[in-house]
């Protein structure tokens, strides 16, 4: 599913114009990723968390070469399941 | 100081403040977005959001594992789980 088909299946569900349902899940869209920009975290319940974590520098190779070069600290942003979404895409469960 | 943290309740409030849709409205649209999100998943179907990330829903090979209470050697079936992959776009935006 693309953007563009949560878009059209929110209309449909909401009863509401495409143009709206794109704005609505564009300032969803961009309301997260501000958040997520600013290290805030993101929490929907039953759905899952946006975390972002912040790494210090360090010093890696690159694999190819094994040449050492240094790292700069960066912000990487993590998901983490949440309960009720994990164990219902967990078909195989016991 | 504690970091915010953002809900669906802000999620609302920044949808009836940008585009004026009614509190409950957008509360309810919202719930709905996410609803969807979850069900095109657990339908095993992953959602590629261009600007944001892609949420995949991927399968975990079955594997040896022991319960930790009895210590007894048991096989942990085959599972799903949800990743995410941040686009490149939102992963530059945290490093500006």
């Amino acid at each position: 599913m693309n953007k563009s088909e949560l878009i059209e299946a929110l209309a449909e569900e909401m009863n509401i114009p495409i143009r709206e349902a794109a704005s609505i899940t564009n300032t969803i869209i961009d309301t997260m990723s501000d958040a997520l920009a600013r290290g805030e975290s993101i929490e929907i319940r039953g759905f899952g968390s946006f975390v972002v974590k912040e790494y210090e520098s360090y010093t890696g190779r690159n694999p190819k070469t094994g040449e050492k070069i240094q790292v700069s600290p960066k912000k990487l942003p993590f998901f983490k399941v949440g309960k009720d979404l994990r164990e219902q895409v967990n078909k195989h469960k016991e | 100081m504690k970091k915010k943290n953002v809900t669906r309740k802000e999620l609302a409030i920044s949808v009836n403040e940008k585009l004026g849709v009614s509190q409950r409205n957008a509360a309810e649209i919202v719930d709905t977005v996410f609803s969807t999100m979850k069900d095109t998943m657990v339908a095993g179907e992953s959602i590629k959001l261009v600007q944001f990330g892609t949420l995949s829903v991927r399968d975990k090979a079955p594997r040896r594992g022991r319960n930790p209470r009895t210590g007894e050697s048991m096989i942990i079936t085959k599972r799903q789980m949800v990743s995410f992959r941040p686009s490149k776009r939102l992963r530059e935006r945290l490093n500006k």
